[in-house]
């Protein structure tokens, strides 16, 4: 779903989740980290050690930081061949790259700082920073759940009603992705996986408002399709708890992926036998997310660039979604297939 | 205790009887000096500097900004909003001062003396007008501005984008700041004389003329006072070195330009002392 909404204007980014919601694909992305917190950590049956639990996290988060470095050089590197072949200067500025080509002492700083981001490359910063505030939002909440969902809440409520926000440089485009208030989102993932494995009643009570949360999920829906969308001049102060706002992750956003949430998880367990091989390839996609986001970030850039050069039609995007979803299945098998075979010369480490 | 606090209680609102008259006379006094700088400028409008002289005025529209004009005469900071893309957040300007954006500021402080007027950069390098349509309402919402000074349309004309959304888009964006009383001011796209020999370059252009009439808003014709610039002194002169952004001097120009516009806007205000402030 986000290598296509990566694609603006794709015939096909219609039929995908945010247009049917508040919410989009990166607030499951995100949520879905959350949820693999969890079991990244032990669970709640026999969770790590808190020191293993830091070193874990930062370690994700260094590797996930070292992705990004280098997705950043490899779209730049795009933008500029694309440039120098079309003969047209546009493509150096596209995703906020214009700073990195006309200002390039500092950007290289801000680069590494993670202060400068090009636009549809700006979740993985995001993730970054919501794994290092992790350890602590985590350890907390083994200690006790309420005290680690009150403290991700109250960085959330003073985030949006101060605008706090982290510096972006050079500019101050600010971050598309506010980390301070999508760190809940991480909390309430690995909160809602620990309570699906060691508390029974709270599992009941996830049965129990199926219907409810179906019923929601429909009335969102029926107001996204309507262009439900609340003027900001008009909302009460401070506005981004009225809001649909996605830099600042307005509650409207998160009541939204939980209604979805609830309403549909019992759905992919339920039709994975049916699936066949489709059920597998997801599987796959989901195991090597980092992989297969990195491959699908630059594929939606090539995407892009094909469909300015071209113009869209059917005929380009169809071209592109299937090649995508090729490219991404392909380095899901390819990581699993390295990993698998220790005597390959291309593997690594 | 209740007598002792009365004394200074009543000292307290001898002054401030007396003050009241006294800052609503300094703001008398402000608005009149304020009102005969509108009339100074009115009968003898600013005129371009030598470097940036050309032919006919940069602007275009018989709008009046009334928002602009009342926070003049507020005494309190007027807030200026300036969106666009590459042009405003300066690339191609030697350093931030040199910002089309901080000369509009300085330019705005010359000529309406005493009046503390703040214009916020909002400048996205490479975005297209429908994305700065979407982003208008949150930055609206953010800065509170009295003015929005719109720089739009080079990266749609150089992105092929489809003219018709983009006026629909446009034209929707300045009714949603006409409904909520901000003033706005229209620039249209960069000049290279490679660009102007492109067909859906100069329809863009166009289009932009066109919506700018239809919502009676004020234009900043850059593309024809820049091609006029070039063809006096040469596209050297007012381009960065990658021939495309301006330099200094262009966004010297591009300012001057449209301070030109804002004070027409604002000579074209009446006075209306008796109308009610807006709501903000």
């Amino acid at each position: 779903m986000i290598f296509i909404d990566h694609v603006p204007g794709n015939a096909y980014g219609s039929y995908t989740l945010h247009k049917m919601a508040f919410c989009d694909a990166a607030e499951l992305f995100v949520f879905l980290a959350g949820w693999s917190l969890s079991h990244a950590t032990g669970g709640p049956r026999t969770p790590q050690p808190a020191g293993r639990v830091v070193i874990r996290l930062v370690a994700r988060a260094i590797e996930i930081y070292r992705a990004q470095i280098v997705l950043t050089a490899i779209a730049l590197a795009m933008l500029a061949a694309t440039a120098l072949l079309r003969n047209n200067p546009i493509f150096l500025e596209w995703h906020n790259a214009g700073p990195a080509f006309y200002d390039p002492v500092r950007t290289t700083v801000g680069w590494v700082l993670l202060t400068h981001h090009l636009w549809f490359f700006d979740i993985l910063p995001l993730y970054v920073v919501v794994l290092l505030i992790a350890p602590v939002m985590v350890l907390l909440a083994r200690w006790n759940r309420v005290a680690g969902l009150a403290a991700s809440l109250f960085l959330y409520a003073a985030t949006l009603t101060f605008n706090l926000q982290l510096p972006t440089w050079p500019g101050d485009t600010g971050w598309f992705f506010n980390p301070l208030a999508w760190q809940l989102l991480l909390v309430l993932g690995f909160l809602g996986a620990e309570m699906t494995q060691d508390d029974a009643a709270f599992r009941l009570r996830m049965r129990r408002w199926l219907p409810a949360a179906a019923i929601l999920a429909v009335i969102f829906a029926a107001l996204t399709i309507a262009g439900f969308d609340p003027d900001p001049l008009s909302v009460p102060e401070p506005r981004f708890f009225f809001l649909i706002d996605k830099t600042n992750l307005s509650p409207s956003r998160i009541v939204s992926l939980i209604a979805l949430v609830i309403a549909f998880h019992p759905l992919f367990q339920r039709l994975k036998p049916w699936l066949g091989w489709v059920g597998d390839w997801l599987c796959g996609l989901g195991r090597n997310s980092l992989a297969v986001f990195a491959v699908g970030s630059l594929l939606s850039l090539a995407a892009q660039l094909l469909r300015f050069i071209n113009g869209g039609s059917l005929t380009i995007d169809t071209f592109t979604v299937v090649f995508g979803l090729l490219g991404m299945g392909w380095t899901a098998w390819f990581v699993e297939w390295r990993s698998r075979s220790p005597s390959s010369p291309l593997r690594l480490s | 205790m209740v007598r002792r606090m009365a004394l200074p209680l009543a000292k307290l609102s001898v002054a401030a009887v007396l003050m009241l008259p006294a800052a609503a006379i300094a703001q008398q006094i402000a608005f009149a000096t304020l009102e005969q700088q509108i009339a100074t400028l009115a009968k003898s409008p600013p005129v371009y500097s030598r470097d940036c002289r050309i032919t006919a005025p940069a602007h275009e529209g018989r709008t009046a900004l009334r928002t602009m004009r009342r926070a003049l005469k507020e005494n309190r900071v007027v807030k200026v909003l300036a969106v666009g893309s590459s042009s405003t957040s300066g690339v191609g300007a030697s350093s931030s001062f040199a910002t089309y954006p901080v000369r509009l500021e300085n330019d705005l402080e010359v000529l309406f003396k005493g009046v503390d007027i703040d214009v916020v950069s909002r400048g996205v390098p490479g975005e297209a007008g429908l994305s700065a349509c979407s982003r208008m309402k949150r930055e609206v919402a953010e800065v509170k501005p009295d003015l929005v000074v719109w720089q739009v349309g080079t990266n749609d004309a150089m992105a092929r984008a489809d003219i018709n959304e983009l006026k629909t888009n446009l034209a929707k964006t300045l009714q949603w700041l006409a409904k909520n009383h901000i003033d706005v001011v229209l620039i249209d796209p960069q000049f290279t004389a490679r660009l102007a020999d492109d067909d859906h370059y100069t329809k863009v252009v166009r289009a932009i003329e066109d919506v700018a009439r239809q919502e009676r808003v004020m234009l900043v014709h850059r593309f024809s006072a820049m091609a006029d610039l070039a063809k006096q002194k040469g596209e050297d002169m007012i381009l960065a070195n990658d021939r495309f952004h301006l330099n200094d001097l262009g966004y010297r120009c591009m300012a001057e330009y449209a301070a030109g516009a804002i004070v027409a806007g604002i000579i074209q205000a009446q006075p209306d002392p008796a109308a009610a402030p807006p709501p903000k």
